[in-house]
């Protein structure tokens, strides 16, 4: 098929240009901080796109388009929420994080608080996330590759896995932040270019085949159209419609014509293969707005529906902070409010984003409306281009979305890789740049046979799970850590052990139970609420009951971490620890009182 | 400050980068952009930094004042600035997190809101859908901005307070 080809030769190219840029980004990395952090030396507005190349995963590229195509202007929020976090990250945690000189989370946990016991739990939850992030982002290549060339599921999520492993293992953060960088402005351009492109299509389209989407109905096909149904999926009926249909539709058997009345809601079973004639009003799957006038309104479904709203803003702002790949590219910038340009900078990055998915949910409600029907809403943007330009020029631009939608994967999974490599090769091995490259291996391993192994488990549903853990473990410890003088070792424990636990103890009920309905079960499949309250409230509390031990040099922590840069309190304890070959000291006579104690360790070792 | 960095050290003009560094006090953040260069045989091309250098020889007393012994001075201070800068970050993420958690409470109970359209586009479209990036943008900046003015102040406090 043509379109399998041009789609595969997108894939391909964008490869072939990730492991080119890593290469070429990587050839200067020659010690452990170019590996860990970058030589610290990542300008802002590199760093910024390769913060935003990194944090826009296929969740992004596929998912926002998909969630307001389908949910309309409640899903306005999600993206929303999810550009948000980073405000969240620039108010209370980006300038302070960076000036207290850490170069990993399980070292910033030992620079405030002085104990090598949290810095251990800190590198089994970092590792835990990065696992637990990357398995189904590996799955999720795969399945989109297989849906859209006819790959085998397991080859894509291999192909991204190795690629990666490639990029890690020769530059590490180094060729990373390049990598990344390019990636977003891959992206940006594989969604913006389509986007003007199919805007001007519509604009010149005959809008007499497509029902407005300012009518109170629902959407219609325009032509006659054949839906496989390929997971079996509910549907509401809001305008009656008559249909053929063969395989089962609500536990029996069809074979023919059916006629759906209005208001009655259908399940129908997987492998049934369903005929709408031109014109036909689209059922859509129950969580999608079924018509387009509650599709321009926001919360038609009421206060459930608030509630929400309320949970996901609540998750993506403490949840984004948390995750561990993304503070790890806070520490590649020069300085505290460098760290604060390069966050104001990825929110207009990620933003801006965000516009152009905006019009492929509203094209796609026009043009791929039988996407409603089988709840593939992460498709729209795979499939929109060829739907609405039905020549080569579509198919190019098909092409395009799809070596966009491809570098998603590959830059969310190169970032959670180097966070994993980076504190798997500084708290379990000891950190020279042979063994950044051993726990890349090492680190990529583990996720791609789970991933090739459980090729079922929910994927969307562990992110969603992956970003509650951290919002219950990290951040807590982060926003305590930064601002409260009271926090103790023993309070921080005890937070990210009640947190994490509360997360996990209810994913393990998830994976465990059946039925998916219910206030309670809403509730523990999104602990959040509950979770990350829970977690600030017991570090507060273990930390007062346990006020003897605040860390000693509390005041000269807290100094270095909010004094301004110029003031140069920050010691970078990656080169503390691991020197910096790259820059030989010129003069040592010159390394007077801030770097002294540094300089004198690495004396001690010599 | 774009530092002249290759320099050879062994020709003496390592030292007189120094002097050069201590007139200038902006460029501290830029300095540490520049890309090491290696020493190479027969060409030695040697990166001097000097951000680091500087600072430090700022803030020899004070950090022998505050790491030495425990001032209550100095210490309020730090303690006062923290407290600004966390006051600042709650105000802002309150202001934002109040109004976009607020609107859905505001479309539900006024339907008609949710319906309006302003140039074309319905409202909570534009709010949410659109407007919300510049906004936020917006916000950030004004942090960013009150956030270094605390500091500004701070350092003037601290380095008078120290020099006395």
């Amino acid at each position: 098929m043509v379109q399998n080809n041009w789609a595969l030769g997108g894939v391909i190219l964008a490869m072939a240009l990730t492991i080119g840029v890593g290469v070429y980004g990587g050839r200067r990395s020659k010690t452990t901080p170019d590996f860990l952090v970058a030589g610290r030396t990542i300008k802002p507005h590199a760093n910024a796109a390769a913060i935003a190349g990194e944090y826009l995963s296929a969740a992004s590229f596929l998912g926002v388009a998909g969630l307001v195509f389908t949910k309309g202007a409640t899903g306005l929020w999600y993206p929303f929420g999810y550009a948000g976090g980073y405000l969240a990250l620039l108010l209370f945690v980006a300038a302070p994080l960076r000036r207290s000189g850490a170069y990993t989370v399980p070292d910033f946990a030992e620079a405030r608080l002085s104990s090598l016991g949290l810095r251990r739990l800190c590198t089994a939850v970092v590792v835990l996330l990065g696992w637990w992030y990357l398995v189904p982002q590996f799955q999720s290549a795969g399945l989109t590759l297989s849906t859209f060339t006819g790959v085998p599921a397991w080859l894509g999520g291999l192909a991204v896995a190795i690629t990666v492993t490639i990029n890690v293992v020769g530059g590490g953060m180094r060729a990373i932040t390049l990598v990344q960088a390019f990636q977003y402005y891959l992206k940006l351009f594989a969604l913006a270019f389509p986007a003007f492109v199919l805007f001007f299509v519509f604009l010149g389209d005959n809008r007499a085949d497509y029902r407005s989407l300012s009518e109170p109905l629902p959407p219609a096909f325009a032509r006659e159209t054949t839906v496989d149904v390929k997971t079996a999926v509910r549907l509401q009926v809001s305008q009656p419609v008559s249909l053929k249909a063969r395989g089962s539709i609500d536990g029996a058997p069809v074979d023919g014509g059916a006629i759906w009345a209005a208001g009655t809601v259908k399940s129908v079973d997987k492998g049934t293969q369903l005929i709408f004639p031109a014109g036909a009003p689209v059922p859509s799957v129950t969580t999608a707005a079924a018509d387009n006038a509650s599709w321009l309104r926001p919360m038609s479904g009421g206060w459930p529906q608030v509630l929400e709203i309320w949970s996901l803003m609540f998750a993506t702002f403490f949840g984004t902070m948390g995750l561990p790949h993304v503070l790890v590219r806070f520490y590649t910038n020069p300085d505290g409010s460098s760290a604060r340009t390069t966050t104001l900078y990825v929110l207009v990055l990620v933003g801006g984003f965000y516009l152009f998915s905006l019009i492929f949910a509203g094209l796609s409600r026009l043009y791929v409306p039988e996407l409603l029907v089988t709840g593939q809403d992460n498709a729209a943007v795979l499939l929109l281009p060829s739907a609405m330009l039905n020549n080569w020029f579509g198919q190019l631009l098909a092409a395009l979305t799809a070596a966009g939608a491809f570098a998603a994967f590959l830059s969310t999974s190169s970032g959670l890789l180097v966070s994993v490599a980076g504190v798997l090769s500084t708290d379990v091995l000891p950190g020279r740049v042979r063994d950044f490259r051993l726990a890349t291996i090492f680190g990529s391993l583990v996720p791609i046979v789970c991933a090739l192994l459980f090729p079922n488990l929910g994927a969307a549903q562990s992110v969603g799970l992956a970003l509650c853990l951290a919002a219950s473990t990290f951040c807590p410890l982060l926003i305590l850590g930064i601002w409260y003088r009271g926090l103790t070792p023993f309070g921080a424990t005890m937070g990210i052990l009640t947190g994490g636990g509360v997360v996990l103890a209810s994913t393990t009920y998830v994976l465990a139970t059946t039925s998916t309905s219910g206030w309670v079960n809403s509730l523990v499949a999104q602990p959040g609420m509950i979770s990350v309250p829970l977690s600030f409230l017991s570090m507060w509390f273990f930390s007062k009951l346990s006020y003897r031990s605040v860390p000693k040099d509390v005041a000269q922590v807290m100094l270095r971490m909010h004094a301004p840069d110029r003031l140069g309190f920050t010691k970078d304890r990656d080169v503390q620890q691991f020197g910096n070959k790259a820059q030989p000291p010129v003069d040592v006579s010159k390394r007077t009182s801030t770097t002294l104690t540094g300089w004198a360790s690495r004396r001690q070792r010599k | 400050m774009s530092f002249p960095h290759g320099q050879d050290p062994l020709d003496g003009l390592g030292p007189g980068a120094q002097e050069h560094t201590r007139n200038g006090q902006d460029g501290h953040e830029d300095s540490a952009e520049d890309e090491p260069t290696y020493p190479l045989r027969g060409k030695r091309r040697v990166k001097v930094v000097l951000a680091e250098r500087r600072g430090a020889r700022r803030i020899l007393r004070p950090m022998a004042q505050l790491e030495g012994q425990d001032t209550p001075i100095a210490e309020s201070v730090v303690k006062e600035l923290v407290r600004r800068q966390l006051k600042i970050a709650i105000a802002l993420a309150g202001l934002v997190l109040g109004l976009y958690a607020g609107l859905p409470v505001l479309f539900v109970m006024v339907p008609e809101i949710g319906e309006a359209v302003i140039f074309g586009i319905r409202l909570p479209w534009l709010l949410v859908g659109g407007l919300a990036y510049p906004f936020m943008v917006a916000v950030g900046m004004v942090y960013n901005r009150a956030v270094e003015r605390n500091e500004a102040k701070f350092a003037n406090q601290y380095t008078g307070m120290v020099e006395d």
